[in-house]
C-alpha cells in the first residue's frame, strides 16, 4: 500500500513538474499553427477563385477575426473539452479522427521499441563482454551505420527488396489485405483483435503486414541503443563494485547480469526518452512510406491539405504521449535506482 | 604465442576502425568540394527535362539513370549535394553558436537565466523532435529557409544542456579557479578559459549532428514540407522516385537514398573519430 | 583460538599462506609493453601482516591484484609463482580461482563507496558472498550477515544490511567492505590502501579492526599502502618497493630503523616525523629564518566568519590572524571547512557574515564576482590541492606561468620570457618543461608550475590547500622544501591548510584546528600538538600514524 501511494505521489509530482513544459508546448502550438505566416483561412480556400469575401467568411467561422488572447482563449476552452476542431479532409471530429487511427501508430511503435531492445541489448552485452571481437566490430558497424540511413530510405529498400524483387513480403499498403474484413476491434492492435476474433486469415496477414514497418522503424533506433548498451555495459564491467564481486567469488552469471547488467540498465533507461522520441518522429516517414493508416500518415496528408486543425490535433496528441511516455521512464528509473527515491 | 597474436588481432581491429574514422574525414572533404564545383563538375543539365530519355536505367551515359520526365540523375545528386549539405551547415551553425552561448552562460551563473533556458529547452524537448520540426516547417511555410530554421530550433537544446553540463562539469575545478586569480573576471573565465576547452567536446557533437541534420531536412522534404519540386534535393528526390519503385525503377530510391546515407555516414564516421580522440587524451590527461 | 597476536609470529615459524616467487607481470599496452612487477618474492605466514610499501609506480596494487587473479585483460603474468598454502595460483583453472577468492582469499579496497554495488542492498551484496561459499538458506544467511556487520563493529547492523552505500558513510562502507570479506572465512586478506580514502581518525579506527581481525581469526594480511608510518604501525614485516622490484624487506622495526638500501633510506628520510623540523627532510640547503613580523596590523585578520550552503553551516564564526613572514596551520577532518575557508580568503566566494581584513583594508564586502579588478588580487594568491588539476589542460606551462603577467602586469614580449623563466628555475622546473602541455607533466612538475604561477608576481600572501596532498612522500618533501625557500627568501605568509598534522607541525608557527565549521582549538603549533587542550584536537593526533 504504501509503494502505491508513493507511486501515486511521485506521479502527481512529476505531472506537476511537467505542467511548464506543457504550458508552453500549448503556447508554442498555438502560435506556430495560428500567428506564423501560412494563415490557415486562405489555404482553406485553395480554390482559386477564393475571393477575399469567402476568406473573410471561413475566418469568421474559425474564430480567426477575434483577437489573439480570445483565441487563445477559446483554443483552451475547446482543449479542456477535448474539442480539437473538426478536420477539414474527413469533416468528422478530429478527436474522433485521431482515437481510430491511434492504435495502429501505438502498434507500430510498440513493435518497433521491442524489435529494437530485443536486438540491441543482446548485441550491446556481448559486444561489450567481447571488446575487439567480431561482435564488438558487428555492434559498432550496425551502430554507425544504423544512425546514417534515413528511416523512409531503409523502408523503400526492404519494400524493393522484399516486395518488388522476391515477392516474400505482402503488398506494403495498409495494416490488413484489402480482401480481409478487419476483426471486431477491441483493443484496437489488429493482431490481437483478430486473435479474440478467432480469425487466423486476419491474424496472419495482420502479422505480415507488421513485419517491414516495424524492421523498419526498429533499425533507425537499434543503432544509440546498441551503442549507449556496448558503453555502460562495459563501463560497469570496469567499475570497482564488478571487481568487488569477482574478488568475492561470485559466479561468472551474477556478475554479469546482477552487478554488471543491472547497473548498465541505468544509462540505457535514460536515453529510451531519447529513443521514443525518434521512434515517434520516425514514424511519421514510416507511416508514409507504408500507407500506414496511422495518426502519422493522417499529419501528412492533414499537412498537404492545409488541415489545420487536424495538424494541430496531431501535435498535441504526438507531445502528450511523450509525456507520458517519459514519466513512465522515469517511474521505471526510480524503482531500479535507490540513489533517486521514489518519493 | 596465443597472447601475441591476439593482441596483433585487436590492434588490427583498433587500426581498422580508426581507418573508418580517417575514410570519414576524407568522405566529408570530397563531399565539400563535391557540393561546391558541382556547377563544374555536372555531365548534363541537372533541370533539363527530356521525354525521350524518360526512366533510364543507369547506363554509362546516366551512370545513377534518368527519372520520370528524363532528367539525369547523376547531375541532380552533385547539385543536390549543394542544397542538403547548406542547410544542414547553416542548421548546425546556428544551433552550434546559439546553443553554446547560452549553455555556457547557464552552466557558469546558474540563477534565473539558468532557470530560464532550462524550461524553454524543456518545453522544446517536451515534442518528439521531428514532429517540432514538422510543426515548424509548416509554420514557417516550404523553403530552404524555413528547413533551415526548422532543423536549427530542434537541435538547440541539445548544444544549450551539452554546453551547460560540459561547463557546469568544470566551474570548481582547479584550473578555471586559477584563471579567476590570474585577474579574469567571470565573463572572462566563461569565454576565455571555459568555451575553448569545452570546444572539442560540441565539435564532436556538432559533426555527429550534422549527419542528423542532413537526414532531418531530408525528411521533411519528403513528407513534403521542404524545398519548392524543381529543386534538386536528395529527400525530395526519394520521395517523387518513390512513386516509381513498385514499376521497378530502383534508381530513383536508391541513388538519392545512398547519397544521403553516405553523407549521414561520413559525418557520423568523422564524429566517432574525433571522439574516440578527445577519449584518448582525456585518459592521457 | 589461537593466541597469535601477530607480532610475536616470525616468517619461519608458522606455515607460510601466501609465497610469491621471482614473480613478474607486465601490461601490453599498444606496441610497448610495460614490465609492472618485476622478479618479486615475498611469504605471509598465517597470523602475520605484511606490508608492502612505495611510491605510486611501485607495482604495490598490481601485486595485490596479481596474487587472486583480478589483472586487467591487457596484464600477463610473464614468469614466476604464487603459492597459496602450496597451491599454484599462476596456472589455477578459473573456476578454482572462483572457490579460492572471497572463500580463501578476500579482497579489501582503497575507495569503499565504489567498491560497493550502488543499485543492491549491503545486505544482500554480502549475502551473495556467503552464499557463494556456504551453502546456507535464504534464512541462514540473513542470520550470517548480521553477524558479519556485527563482526565489523557496525552499531545498527539491522539497518546498515537495508541500506545502500550511497545512504552510508565512508567509515561505515569500509567496514560493510570488510564484512564482505569476511564472509567466506578467508585465511589471507589483502587490503589495498584500506585508508586512504578515509578520514585520519576512521581510518585509524578501521586499521585497528582490520588487526584485531586478523589476530582474532588468525588470517594473514598483505597490506598495501604508500604510507610508511602506517606500515611501520602496523606490520610485522615490510617489503619495500620501487618500479616494480623488491628493494629490501625485513622485520618492520629494523627496516625503518636501520635501511639496508639507499632507495629506503630517502624514503624515510623523506617522511615527515615528531619533533623535526622542515631541515630534516630538505632535499637543499634553505636559507636562514626570517622573524615574523611583530608589527600591530597583522597581515590578514579574520573575524567571525561564517558561511552557509543552505542547511549547512560549513564555516561558523572563524576568527584569526596571520603576521607577515608567519605560516598559520589550518587543520581538520573532511567537511571541516576547510576549503571552504581557503576559498574565502582567496576571495573567490562571498562570506555569509565576518570580515576578512587584509593589509588593513576591509576585503570581504567586496563582491568576489568583481575581486579580479582589485589590487589585492594579485597578492593574495592559492595553491591547488591537486596540482595536474589546477592547470587548463589548453595552455603549455609557459602559459600557464604567463597568465597572471599578462594580465595583472601587462607584460608581454622578451620581458615576459625572462620572467617566466626566471620564475621557472626559482621553482626548480627546467626550462624544456615550459613548453610542455600539463598531462605530460608529472605531478611534482605540476606542482611547481602552479607555485610559479602563484608567486609570479610576489604576493604577500600564499594560501596552500592540501599543497601535497595528492604526492608522493618524496615529492612531498621537495615541495615543502621549495615552499619553504621561498617564503624564507621572499618574505611570504602561508595560511596552510592540510588533513596532515604531520607536515603542518613541521611547516607551521601557529595552528588552528577546525570541526565542523568551528575553531576548536589555536595556538603555537608545539603547544597545540604536545599538549592539546581539546578531546577532539588529540583524537586526531593520535589517529595519525607518525615514524618515531
Amino acid at each position: 500500500m504504501r509503494v502505491v501511494s508513493l507511486l501515486l505521489a511521485r506521479v502527481a509530482k512529476r505531472l506537476l513538474a511537467a505542467l511548464p513544459a506543457i504550458a508552453g508546448v500549448l503556447v508554442l502550438t498555438f502560435v506556430l499553427l495560428r500567428v506564423l505566416p501560412g494563415d490557415p483561412a486562405s489555404l482553406y480556400a485553395t480554390s482559386p477563385s477564393a475571393g477575399e469575401a469567402e476568406i473573410a467568411a471561413i475566418q469568421a467561422d474559425l474564430g480567426l477575426d477575434r483577437p489573439l488572447p480570445e483565441q487563445f482563449w477559446i483554443y483552451l476552452r475547446d482543449l479542456a473539452r477535448g474539442d480539437l476542431g473538426t478536420s477539414l479532409m474527413t469533416g468528422r471530429p478530429v478527436v474522433a479522427d485521431l482515437a481510430r487511427r491511434l492504435p495502429a501508430s501505438l502498434e507500430l511503435i510498440a513493435a518497433a521499441f521491442a524489435l529494437a531492445l530485443l536486438v540491441s541489448l543482446p548485441l550491446g552485452i556481448a559486444a561489450a563482454l567481447r571488446p575487439h571481437s567480431l561482435v564488438d566490430l558487428g555492434a559498432r558497424v550496425l551502430a554507425t551505420v544504423g544512425i546514417a540511413v534515413p528511416t523512409f530510405v531503409t523502408g523503400l529498400v526492404l519494400i524493393e527488396i522484399f516486395y518488388v524483387l522476391f515477392g516474400w513480403a505482402p503488398d506494403p499498403t495498409g495494416r490488413l489485405d484489402i480482401f480481409l474484413i478487419p476483426p471486431e476491434q477491441v483493443t484496437g492492435f489488429l493482431g490481437l483483435d483478430a486473435l479474440i476474433a478467432g480469425d487466423h486469415a486476419a491474424f496472419s496477414s495482420a502479422l505480415a503486414k507488421l513485419v517491414l514497418p516495424t524492421v523498419t522503424l526498429a533499425v533507425f533506433v537499434m543503432a544509440p541503443m546498441v551503442r549507449i548498451t556496448r558503453t555502460a555495459m562495459r563501463a560497469a564491467m570496469a567499475s570497482d563494485f564488478v571487481r568487488t564481486a569477482e574478488a568475492m567469488g561470485l559466479s561468472r552469471f551474477r556478475v554479469v547480469l546482477v552487478y554488471g547488467l543491472g547497473n548498465a540498465l541505468l544509462p540505457v533507461l535514460t536515453l529510451c526518452g531519447t529513443v521514443i522520441s525518434t521512434l515517434l518522429g520516425a514514424s511519421v516517414l514510416v507511416e508514409k512510406v507504408f500507407a500506414w493508416p496511422g495518426i502519422g500518415s493522417y499529419s501528412v496528408d492533414a499537412l498537404m491539405a492545409g488541415d489545420f486543425a487536424a495538424v494541430q490535433g496531431f501535435v498535441l496528441m504526438m507531445a502528450g504521449l511523450f509525456v507520458l511516455m517519459n514519466l513512465a521512464i522515469d517511474l521505471c528509473y526510480r524503482a531500479v535506482d535507490p540513489r533517486v527515491s521514489l518519493a | 604465442m596465443s597472447v601475441r597474436t591476439a593482441i596483433d588481432r585487436r590492434r588490427s581491429w583498433a587500426a581498422r576502425f580508426d581507418l573508418a574514422a580517417l575514410i570519414g574525414g576524407f568522405a566529408v572533404a570530397a563531399l565539400v568540394v563535391v557540393a561546391v564545383a558541382a556547377p563544374w563538375l555536372v555531365p548534363y543539365d541537372p533541370y533539363a527535362s527530356n521525354a525521350a530519355q524518360a526512366l533510364q536505367p543507369p547506363s554509362l551515359a546516366h551512370w545513377a539513370g534518368t527519372d520520370q520526365i528524363g532528367r539525369d540523375v547523376f547531375s541532380r545528386l552533385l547539385i543536390a549535394a549543394r542544397l542538403d549539405l547548406l542547410i544542414a551547415a547553416a542548421a548546425v551553425f546556428a544551433s552550434f553558436a546559439i546553443g553554446t552561448f547560452a549553455g555556457a552562460l547557464a552552466g557558469y551563473f546558474g540563477g534565473w537565466f539558468d532557470r530560464v533556458t532550462g524550461r524553454l529547452v524543456d518545453v522544446l524537448l517536451a515534442f518528439p523532435l521531428f514532429v517540432l520540426a514538422m510543426a515548424l516547417a509548416a509554420a514557417l511555410g516550404t523553403g530552404v529557409a524555413s528547413l533551415i530554421v526548422a532543423t536549427a530550433v530542434v537541435n538547440l537544446p541539445f548544444y544549450v544542456r551539452l554546453a551547460r553540463a560540459e561547463v557546469n562539469a568544470r566551474r570548481g575545478l582547479g584550473w578555471v579557479e586559477a584563471a579567476r586569480l590570474c585577474g579574469r573576471g567571470p565573463l572572462g573565465v566563461v569565454f576565455g578559459a571555459l568555451v575553448p576547452n569545452v570546444l572539442p567536446v560540441l565539435m564532436v557533437q556538432a559533426s555527429t549532428n550534422l549527419a542528423w541534420a542532413i537526414l532531418n531536412a531530408a525528411g521533411l522534404s519528403f513528407v513534403g514540407l521542404g524545398v519548392h519540386p524543381p529543386t534538386a534535393e536528395w529527400g525530395m528526390m526519394v520521395a517523387e522516385g518513390a512513386r516509381y519503385l513498385a514499376s521497378g525503377h530502383w534508381w530513383l530510391v536508391v541513388c538519392p537514398g545512398g547519397a544521403l546515407a553516405a553523407a549521414a555516414l561520413a559525418f557520423t564516421l568523422l564524429g566517432d573519430g574525433l571522439g574516440d580522440r578527445l577519449d584518448l587524451r582525456g585518459r592521457d590527461g | 583460538m589461537v593466541s597469535a597476536t601477530g607480532s610475536t609470529c616470525g616468517a619461519g615459524m608458522a606455515e607460510d599462506v601466501l609465497q610469491v616467487e621471482g614473480l613478474s607481470v607486465r601490461y601490453g599496452g599498444h606496441g610497448a609493453q610495460e614490465a609492472a612487477l618485476r622478479e618479486v618474492s615475498l611469504s605471509i605466514a598465517s597470523g602475520e601482516v605484511v606490508a608492502a610499501v612505495g611510491e605510486s609506480g611501485a607495482g604495490k596494487s598490481t601485486l595485490a591484484a596479481t596474487v587472486p587473479r583480478l589483472l586487467p585483460p591487457s596484464a600477463t603474468i610473464t614468469n614466476g609463482s604464487v603459492r597459496f598454502v602450496r597451491e599454484e595460483l599462476t596456472t589455477a583453472s578459473p573456476a578454482r580461482m572462483r572457490v579460492l577468492r572471497g572463500g580463501e582469499i578476500a579482497m579489501v579496497f582503497q575507495n569503499p563507496r565504489a567498491a560497493l554495488n550502488p543499485i543492491r542492498r549491503i545486505g544482500r551484496q554480502i549475502a551473495d558472498a556467503v552464499r557463494a561459499h556456504r551453502s546456507l538458506p535464504r534464512r541462514g544467511a540473513r542470520a550470517e550477515v548480521v553477524a558479519l556487520l556485527e563482526a565489523v563493529k557496525i552499531a545498527d547492523p539491522e539497518r546498515v544490511a537495508n541500506a545502500y552505500a550511497h545512504e552510508l558513510s565512508g567509515g561505515q562502507c569500509q567496514r560493510a567492505l570488510i564484512a564482505l570479506a569476511l564472509a567466506g572465512r578467508p585465511r589471507l586478506l589483502i587490503a589495498d590502501e584500506p585508508t586512504t580514502a578515509l578520514d585520519t581518525v576512521t581510518g585509524a579506527a578501521v586499521m585497528e579492526l582490520l588487526a584485531g581481525l586478523v589476530a582474532e581469526r588468525d588470517m594473514a594480511m598483505l597490506l598495501v599502502t604508500h604510507d610508511l608510518a602506517l606500515a611501520a604501525k602496523r606490520a610485522d614485516r615490510i617489503v619495500v618497493m620501487k618500479a616494480g622490484r623488491v628493494v629490501e624487506t625485513g622485520p618492520s622495526s629494523s627496516v625503518l630503523a636501520t635501511p639496508g638500501d639507499a632507495y629506503t633510506r630517502a624514503l624515510v628520510a623523506a617522511t615527515p616525523r615528531t619533533g623535526r623540523g622542515i631541515e630534516a627532510i630538505a632535499s637543499e640547503q634553505l636559507p636562514p629564518v626570517r622573524p615574523v613580523a611583530v608589527e600591530a596590523e597583522p597581515l590578514l585578520a579574520v573575524s567571525d566568519l561564517s558561511m552557509r550552503f543552505g542547511a549547512v553551516q560549513a564555516l561558523d564564526r572563524v576568527s584569526f590572524e596571520v603576521r607577515r613572514g608567519e605560516s598559520l596551520g589550518i587543520v581538520g577532518e573532511s567537511g571541516a571547512g576547510k576549503s571552504t575557508l581557503a576559498r574565502l580568503i582567496c576571495r573567490l566566494d562571498d562570506p555569509s557574515a565576518g570580515a576578512i581584513r587584509f593589509e588593513g583594508r576591509e576585503i570581504g564586502k567586496i563582491p568576489a564576482r568583481g575581486f579580479h579588478r582589485m589590487p589585492e588580487r594579485r597578492r593574495i594568491q592559492l595553491v591547488f590541492q591537486d596540482p595536474g588539476g589546477s592547470l587548463d589542460p589548453r595552455l603549455t606551462a609557459f602559459e600557464a606561468i604567463a597568465e597572471p603577467l599578462r594580465r595583472m602586469a601587462a607584460l608581454g614580449g622578451g620581458c615576459l620570457k625572462e620572467t617566466v623563466a626566471d620564475l621557472a628555475e626559482r621553482v626548480q622546473l627546467s626550462r624544456e618543461l615550459l613548453e610542455r602541455p600539463p598531462h605530460t607533466l608529472s605531478e611534482g612538475q605540476a606542482a611547481r608550475v602552479g607555485i610559479a604561477r602563484a608567486i609570479a608576481l610576489s604576493p604577500n600572501l600564499l594560501v596552500l590547500d592540501e599543497p601535497t596532498g595528492a604526492l608522493d612522500v618524496s615529492v612531498q618533501a621537495a615541495i615543502l622544501t621549495l615552499l619553504e625557500r621561498l617564503k624564507r627568501e621572499m618574505g611570504l605568509s602561508f595560511v596552510f591548510i592540510s588533513h596532515d598534522l604531520a607536515v603542518v607541525r613541521m611547516m607551521c608557527e601557529r595552528v588552528v584546528v577546525l570541526r565542523d565549521g568551528r575553531v576548536v582549538e589555536a595556538g603555537p603549533t608545539e603547544t597545540v600538538f604536545s599538549q592539546p587542550a581539546e578531546d577532539y584536537t588529540r583524537r586526531l593526533i593520535e589517529a595519525l600514524p607518525v615514524l618515531e
